[in-house]
């Protein structure tokens, strides 16, 4: 029981903290949201207690808490980005950190699920959270679009995820995640009820994690919401359920479900490379090419098994680190909640903050695959093993759009060193900014030239 | 060994420059050349400490890195690969040089220092993906500095360098995971170590994509014939600097990598493409020569020379005997220090002239003598005048082609004769004729000559008393015979 307590803690502690976070004055709040969340990644960092039993719904081993100490990493990241959105009155601070350590709940749960049922429940309660919080921004007219684009997609995936999980049920008698997939295997007497189920749950989590065709909403969510809501849900919310995809539920074993996945690989790799060339607006590029790095992870469920788990986490490392700097960037250059997203606003930033620009260039040319940052290495490790499971035409194709992305990541680098009549001094970033700037940085950094304790860390939560 | 202290020289030697890119971005460009005297301290060092080269490697350095993916820091020098450095070393002095009176931001000496790094790392590396990591920051600070520095048209001439070599680096990348899959599989020892993945035994079935892979890869950063499609616009938009050293320093990384990875790699292979090697070769040379005849603006006509010239290296390298190989190792140091003092001659004539067209240009010689002579001694050099340093070379390789192949050698002549047309072309267009341009133009100041002397020094000392050189190259060349050879290759 105590075990079980212990197990579960991180999770306790992101409960009450958002709870608490309601009751403290607006200025402290966001602060204390990212402490809670900290702590909460502290408890994870805790050594598994000898009692833990599996609860039957959320499993508490290594992998789960490394993973839940990715997101509350996530989540301090977003509350510690949003203090210029609540000085300029755009964002209420309570509700906010509230909502974001709810929301990492909801994240924490998803990816340690070790049934279908919490699968539900962490993935409901994850978007729940985004639902209020991509709309927070009253005063902006393209978040209620932004809302509104999230709820409709969600609400239908809630919709086919409870479906396909009744039918699953059906056919397996079982909620239990890995045995519902065994179950559902060749041989299994309503085999094909039960494909249709996993059918369905992957549109769901296809939409969740934005893989075309199910991308529509992502452009206009990701500019629409508030930077650090943006950066929240690209990092946190898609790395969950590529988290319990990497885990619990490898529907890759299911032979039937592989073409579907490479199928969903390819397209976003194609839709997402062609939409993002002509983008002239931040956001929407890194919308379209974050459907682009979905389509690479999707490669890592592919592989599946020890390797893809492993390699599949430390891309989702490197593409948080990179996608947290540079929409933290866009955070800490914003003016009154203005944030300068089309590159012709980024004109002229090299001259006015290099180091700003070093930064939001280094995230970039991370995403792009460029040595020496985490992304080349993150590529160059998903690659191999996927090579060396016999994907050699989706490793074609990624090294493809990978060349093509070089473009339309270089497009915004080159208009930041761009002289420009814009002049005027940048708002220093504050010290919070400068915190999680300068950590994602050096993860970033570290990522590229030594990834040594990177891989050994993941090393040790996978047994 | 010789008393003195030991340190990790080739490991500082290449970190060198990228910790001064991040000095020159917190304070400003004199970093830089603290950077550079470091790197030619560092390369004194490395020249003067050396064993008497017998062993294969004049120094190895290794340390841990990616242990999860058999990735090593390892570093290893030779002959060769000590020429190569100093090329870069000098080179870089060079770059920084022409580039101190024109440019001020930290960022542009930032970015030059860490392309040099990179290229460092491309001769010393002995891990595939250090190489291949060295490959990627030697190109990618180039291309920003083209796109952001150059002359009107730079954004274009940018990214399509970068597409190009970016097509190139993925086909590399391709293959080297490829075989370290391989070499993991039947070896179960999975490992970039090169030394390891050169003796890979590649299925049959294999072997021509990856070599095509790799060819094409190393062949597009000569750049060799179909493949030179980013040059003219990537050399005449980018800053001289930039253009100096993707001739000087970049395109020999891409012979470099053909001797060093593709050779070991696949000698069968190799030895079946040599003829179209050579033709590559000699199509480059014949083709960089008449474009360059009929070019008026000096930095094109150069890049043309240089594609000639590059020509006749590879030339040397597919036709693969003892002598041959001397020649084309030598003439890839010699033809990085003639094509970048050319490069700062133009800097200079346009510098007092505004110009670089040669219809506008003349009478240079009447009014700065001594700017004059040291663009005849260039142009000389560069079109193969005995007793300067590009004869040399050509003369091997020329003797080493003849004994493979006649007509190899009878063509590669022809190169040598239109050589002698467009730099004479050149030269008159510049430095004789009547003068044009109203006010007198200063002859070469003190500043100048200092970057000029060394590289005369050089072209002189190499032409007249090549030796030394040769003598680090002997080994290097004799281990790439013994590749050959042993698959029973050319004779």
């Amino acid at each position: 029981m105590i075990g079980n307590i212990l197990g579960l803690m991180p999770m306790l502690v992101l409960f009450l903290g958002s709870v608490a976070a309601l009751f403290l004055p607006a200025r402290r709040s966001l602060v204390f949201g990212a402490c809670c969340a900290l702590l909460a990644a502290a408890t994870a960092c805790w050594p598994e207690p000898p009692g833990a039993a599996e609860t039957p719904l959320i499993a508490t081993h290594l992998f789960a808490r490394g993973c839940t100490i990715l997101w509350s990493l996530f989540g301090a990241s977003a509350c510690l980005l949003a203090g210029r959105y609540r000085r300029g009155s755009r964002l209420p601070g309570p509700e906010f950190a509230a909502l974001t350590l709810f929301t990492v709940l909801g994240m924490a749960i998803l990816s340690a699920a070790t049934s279908l049922v919490s699968l539900f429940l962490g993935l409901e309660t994850m978007t729940l959270g985004f639902y209020i919080l991509i709309a927070f921004d009253r005063q902006n007219p393209t978040g209620a679009e932004a809302g509104l684009k999230y709820l409709l997609p969600g609400l239908v995936a809630s919709a086919l995820l409870a479906f396909g999980t009744a039918l699953v049920f059906t056919a397996t008698g079982t909620f239990a995640l890995p045995d519902a997939v065994t179950l559902s295997m060749a041989g299994a007497s309503m085999h094909g009820i039960a494909l249709l189920g996993w059918t369905l749950i992957l549109c769901a989590v296809a939409f969740k994690a934005s893989l075309a065709p199910f991308h529509l909403w992502t452009p206009d969510v990701y500019q629409g919401a508030p930077a650090p809501v943006t950066a929240l849900l690209a990092s946190g919310s898609k790395g969950a359920v590529f988290a319990v995809l990497l885990s619990s539920a490898p529907i890759a074993l299911l032979l039937p479900m592989r073409p579907l996945l490479t199928g969903l690989a390819a397209l976003s790799m194609i839709v997402g490379s062609f939409a993002a060339l002509p983008q002239t607006n931040l956001k929407r590029m890194l919308a379209y090419s974050s459907i682009v790095h979905m389509g690479y992870l999707v490669l890592a469920v592919l592989v599946g098994g020890d390797s893809g788990l492993k390699t599949g986490l430390f891309y989702l490392i490197s593409y948080a680190a990179a996608t947290l700097a540079a929409f933290g960037l866009l955070a800490s250059l914003s003016e009154d909640g203005e944030e300068p997203q089309q590159y012709a606003a980024l004109e002229g930033l090299a001259r006015r903050s290099r180091w700003r620009a070093a930064i939001l260039g280094g995230a970039l040319l991370s995403l792009a695959g460029f040595p020496p940052m985490a992304g080349f290495m993150a590529k160059m490790v998903l690659f191999t093993s996927s090579l060396s499971a016999g994907f050699r035409e989706l490793v074609i194709l990624a090294l493809l759009s990978s060349l093509v992305s070089c473009y339309y990541y270089m497009r915004p680098i080159l208009a930041m060193f761009r002289r420009s009549p814009i002049q005027g001094c940048l708002l220093p970033p504050s010290l919070t900014e400068g915190v999680v700037l300068g950590l994602w940085s050096i993860i970033m950094l570290t990522g590229g030239f030594y990834p040594e304790p990177i891989f050994l860390w993941i090393a040790s939560l996978v047994p | 060994m010789n008393g003195f202290i030991q340190l990790p020289w080739l490991t500082l030697l290449v970190l060198a420059p990228l910790g001064g890119a991040l000095a020159c971005m917190a304070w400003g460009r004199r970093a830089a050349v603290i950077a550079a005297m470091t790197e030619i301290a560092i390369a004194l060092r490395l020249s003067l400490g050396q064993k008497p080269a017998v062993e294969a490697w004049i120094r190895f350095e290794s340390w841990p890195w990616i242990k999860t993916y058999g990735a090593r820091f390892s570093l290893g020098m030779d002959g060769l690969a000590l020429l190569l450095i100093w090329l870069t070393v000098i080179l870089m002095a060079v770059a920084l040089g022409i580039s101190w009176p024109r440019y001020r931001q930290g960022g542009y000496y930032a970015l030059l220092l860490t392309s040099c790094s990179g290229t460092l790392g491309v001769f010393l590396a002995r891990d595939l993906l250090l190489f291949y990591l060295c490959w990627e920051i030697m190109l990618l600070p180039l291309v920003l500095c083209i796109a952001l520095w150059g002359e009107a048209r730079r954004v274009e001439a940018g990214l399509k360098l970068l597409l190009f070599t970016l097509t190139g680096s993925l086909l590399m990348l391709f293959a080297f995971l490829t075989l370290y899959i391989l070499h993991g599989r039947t070896t179960g020892d999975y490992t970039f170590a090169m030394q390891a993945i050169l003796a890979t035994p590649v299925a049959p079935e294999l072997v021509p994509w990856l070599f095509g892979c790799l060819m094409v890869a190393f062949l597009i950063k000569v750049p060799a014939i179909p493949l030179q499609g980013w040059l003219p616009d990537a050399y005449q938009q980018a800053p001289l600097a930039v253009a100096l050293l993707l001739a000087g320093a970049l395109a020999k990384t891409g012979i470099f990598g053909l001797i060093r990875i593709v050779l070991p790699l696949f000698p069968d292979c190799w030895v079946g493409f040599a003829p179209f090697l050579a033709g590559i070769g000699l199509a480059g040379t014949i083709y960089g020569a008449w474009l360059a005849f009929v070019q008026d603006d000096l930095k094109r006509l150069i890049a043309y020379m240089s594609v000639a010239h590059l020509g006749f290296v590879l030339l040397g390298i597919a036709a693969g005997n003892e002598l041959a190989l001397q020649g084309s190792l030598l003439q890839l140091f010699s033809h990085g220090i003639t094509i970048s003092a050319l490069f700062v001659l133009v800097a200079f004539v346009e510098r007092r002239t505004t110009v670089r067209q040669l219809p506008e240009l003349g009478g240079l010689w009447s009014r700065a003598p001594r700017l004059g002579a040291l663009f005849l001694l260039f142009s000389l050099a560069s079109l193969g005048l005995p007793g300067l340093n590009l004869f040399v070379g050509e003369i091997l390789i020329l003797m080493g082609a003849f004994l493979v192949r006649p007509w190899w050698g009878a063509v590669g002549m022809v190169g040598v004769l239109l050589a002698a047309c467009y730099t004479l072309r050149m030269v008159q267009g510049v430095l004789w004729g009547a003068c044009k341009g109203g006010e007198q133009p200063a002859d070469l100041r003190h500043g100048e000559a200092a970057l000029l002397i060394p590289l005369a020094i050089l072209v002189l000392w190499t032409g007249l008393y090549p030796a030394p050189f040769m003598k680090l190259l002997d080994n290097p060349v004799r281990q790439i015979v013994l590749q050959l050879t042993s698959t029973g290759g050319l004779p």
